[in-house]
């Protein structure tokens, strides 16, 4: 730092940031729950296990793989089942699976497996207990399934492009943790380290189920093979992934947990200063960015999605590599404040895609500045849901304007502005979004426009005295109670509000989706409707038995052929 | 049957919505409901009540007229779940001065928000009505009742909050809820008036499906 003057650089505006075309925009990074996971399991020296394959030769039975950590072992019991083809669906709604799934905290004796074979089967239907950590189901990429299984028992390896073309050999649907069912709730084990940052459970969970599936796929061709058939390859089983379609009901997730979501995306934009406040990068960073990128850009090339604004944004953001290459070529990453420089030209000339693919790259080499930052995006300040009654109307309506101010100006009774509104339907008891116009459901309305509540708080707000206090204004308005609220919540979590219409004509609940699966450490989004998105998890990691310190975090970055 | 207090707290905010509560309210309600059952109380038995009470036959109970002097209503029973609102607002004032409540339904039900006031203000809060004497530092209860009162009582003419000179004991909270097949019944009841119902357009478009989900 010797000689340089130190560069301000703040994080950058939520104005900017929480927009949903941005958030719809985001990708993987460091702070990525599944990366989170497999660097702690390396670093701590998990060891993994199945004692029990207890699977027929009809496919049906169960499973345990155990994962056992420093001071507890956590147990994925899948069911394996027999179903019929036209009983397949990954809507949440279905009601029968290819494999159903339970992590176990402990190792499950013969009397929990009994108990856990009448109940996780039935998914839903069914109850756990605080035992169980999570409850989740399968189902197969019957296409890739079927080739697999023939491929191997004939003694062959898939073929490649096939493999490709789908990514994984099953797919959840939905993985449910924090006390569902009947499972433990999330604050039993929140003390423990391994499940700190969020979501590490239900990522737990994935990763197990990954090594069950190719366990089985690989027993389906033994069974059909016999002597002929052969093991996957091991590079073949790495490119594959669990798949997920994540719904609507994952949407209002992260307008329902303002302060959680502005961890977040907090810690990501922390993380991003810092990089930026790095005056000189050395030649081994420079050089592990470009590794980065290269690989970042193989990933990049093998995504596909049939869903017009995803095909847009890709071309884009392919046409944005070969520029974020250009600018390498022209500019030495070892002088002046590169990453600050970097992200500053991708701002001007790169689309939101191609933006946030940067700020996502430009924290890998810097593992010690960001990788701490995990630490910070759990919400550990349940009281930040209090109202403080004392502050005066004139100070809750400032602070509406500065969260809000955008909100004040629209026409919230113009039908383009409040065209959807988002329920719980009574037939699934699922979150949806309906035309407000066209269906009857407003007198159901759940609180997901906070943007429109603001608005009409501002206005009841505006015929008080600006020395009254919120108390006594939310005794005569209770209806701006939840707005309260939040409004509070957003003058210490300034990134916990979406800085959209969440009901406007032309909003894509798709967009809200991925910003939540991102931070999963999601990639290869493929939108298949404007409300249902399908992704891929844990393609490229190492499996269980596989994982060590040096594979436990880039893999999320397809090396070149060469380097296999 | 065993539940999650997330279960608990999820149930609680759509029955509270259901029996026309606002949604600040109902989310209050629900994570008030929460902490009794913490408290090893029964919170989804007073939660219902506390529902019943607000909805019943045109004697709505009621938030306070007004946050200064008594508290009480202006023409019936106050009811705990928006008088405990107020009492979290106020938290620091509640701490501070102390307050008096006339005319409350299901008095135990406010207990959570006084925990909260405790929290935020961060003294110890006693709390009294006839035959009970409860104290709080916000994170745990301690609770005492005459051999003839219940925490299930439905109504007290007078309950007073004041600072408390003792701290009650830290205990280990209970983890799960056992409400009985009955009260879970009538919130789910009560949760069901906040589903919209299924019509074709919603079946078709609802979930914004089209394309297969299965290959």
């Amino acid at each position: 730092m010797t000689g340089s003057v130190p560069l301000t650089v703040s994080r950058r505006d939520p104005k900017c940031v929480m927009r949903l075309r941005r958030l719809g925009s985001l990708h993987q990074c460091r702070l990525s729950f599944m990366r989170i996971l497999t660097r702690r399991m390396a670093d701590e020296a998990w060891e993994f296990s199945c004692p029990v394959f207890n699977i027929a030769a009809d496919g049906t039975g169960h499973a345990v793989y155990c994962a056992k950590g420093p001071d507890r072992t956590y147990s994925l019991v899948a069911f394996a089942h027999d179903l019929p083809p036209d009983m397949r669906s990954d809507r949440v709604i279905a009601e029968a699976w290819d494999a159903t799934f339970t992590l176990f905290d402990g190792i499950p004796d013969a009397v929990d497996i009994a108990r856990l074979s009448r109940n996780v089967p039935l998914q839903e239907a069914g109850r756990v207990s605080e035992s169980e950590l999570s409850l989740s189901r399968a189902n197969r990429s019957v296409r890739l399934w079927n080739h697999v299984v023939e491929a191997l028992a004939a003694g062959q390896q898939p073929d490649p492009e096939q493999l490709a073309s789908v990514g994984y050999l099953m797919r959840t649907t939905a993985v449910y943790g924090s006390g569902k069912f009947g499972a433990a709730d999330r604050e039993l084990i929140a003390d423990r380290p391994e499940f700190a940052a969020p979501f590490q459970v239900e990522m737990l969970s994935v990763f197990l189920t990954r090594a069950f599936v190719l366990d089985l796929v690989e027993y389906a061709a033994q069974n059909q093979g016999g002597d002929t058939a052969v093991r996957l390859d091991p590079k073949v089983a790495r490119d594959l992934g669990i798949g997920n379609s994540t719904g609507l009901g994952m949407a209002p997730f992260i307008v329902n947990h303002p302060m959680l979501f502005n961890n977040w995306i907090m810690a990501r934009e922390e993380a991003l200063v810092r990089v930026r406040q790095v005056s000189r990068a050395t030649k081994a960073e420079v050089a592990q960015f470009k590794e980065v990128l290269d690989r970042s850009a193989r990933s990049v090339a093998q995504w596909h999605s049939e869903h017009p604004v995803q095909i847009t944004k890709l071309d884009a953001l392919r046409g944005d590599l070969d520029a974020v290459f250009s600018y390498l070529a022209d500019h030495d990453l070892t002088k002046n404040y590169p990453w600050d420089q970097l992200v500053r030209w991708s701002e001007k000339n790169l689309s939101e895609e191609g933006q946030e693919l940067v700020v996502s790259l430009v924290m890998e080499p810097y593992g010690p500045l960001v990788d701490i930052l995990a630490g910070a995006l759990s919400d550990d300040n349940s009281d930040a849901f209090l109202i403080d009654g004392s502050m005066t109307v004139s100070v809750l309506k400032n602070l509406i304007q500065s969260c809000f101010g955008w909100a004040l100006a629209l026409d919230w009774s113009s039908p383009e502005n409040c065209a959807h509104a988002w329920y719980v339907s009574a037939e699934k008891l699922e979150p949806r979004i309906g035309s407000r116009f066209e269906e009857p459901i407003a007198d159901y309305e759940q609180p997901l426009a906070p943007a429109r509540d603001a608005a009409r708080a501002f206005v009841a707000l505006g015929e008080w005295d600006q020395d009254d206090t919120v108390a006594e204004f939310l005794l005569v308005h209770p209806e701006h109670r939840h707005t309260a609220r939040r409004v509070q919540i957003s003058a210490i979590a300034p990134y916990s509000e979406i800085q959209d219409n969440t009901i406007s004509e032309d909003v894509l609940p798709i967009d809200m989706l991925r910003a939540k699966l991102s931070f999963f450490g999601a990639t290869h989004f493929d939108p298949r409707s404007d409300r249902w998105v399908r992704i891929c998890m844990f393609q490229g990691a190492p499996y269980p038995n596989e994982l060590t310190k040096e594979n436990a975090d880039y893999w999320v970055y397809p090396v070149s052929e060469g380097a296999q | 049957m065993s539940y999650s207090l997330n279960e608990v707290e999820a149930l609680s905010k759509r029955a509270a919505r259901g029996a026309g509560l606002d949604w600040g309210f109902a989310e209050e309600a629900s994570k008030a409901t929460r902490w009794l059952c913490a408290q090893d109380l029964d919170g989804c038995r007073l939660l219902l009540s506390v529902l019943d009470a607000y909805q019943g036959n045109g004697h709505h109970t009621q938030a306070p007229k007004s946050l200064s002097g008594h508290w009480q209503g202006s023409m019936g029973a106050l009811c705990p779940a928006l008088t405990g609102a107020s009492l979290s607002d106020c938290a620091v004032q509640v701490a501070e001065n102390g307050v008096e409540i006339r005319d409350l339904s299901n008095p135990t039900f406010i207990l959570p928000f006084v925990a909260a006031a405790a929290r935020v203000a961060e003294t110890g809060l006693l709390v009294s009505w006839a035959g009970a004497t409860i104290t709080t530092d916000g994170h745990s209860a301690s609770l005492r009742f005459s051999p003839e009162a219940t925490p299930y009582v439905e109504h007290v003419d007078r309950l007073v909050i004041a600072r408390a000179a003792t701290q009650p004991e830290a205990t280990k909270p209970p983890s799960r809820a056992n409400p009985s097949g009955q009260v879970w019944g009538k919130l789910n009841s009560l949760a069901a008036l906040t589903y919209a119902p299924a019509t074709e357009t919603s079946r078709r478009l609802g979930a914004g499906g089209g394309q297969t989900d299965n290959d």
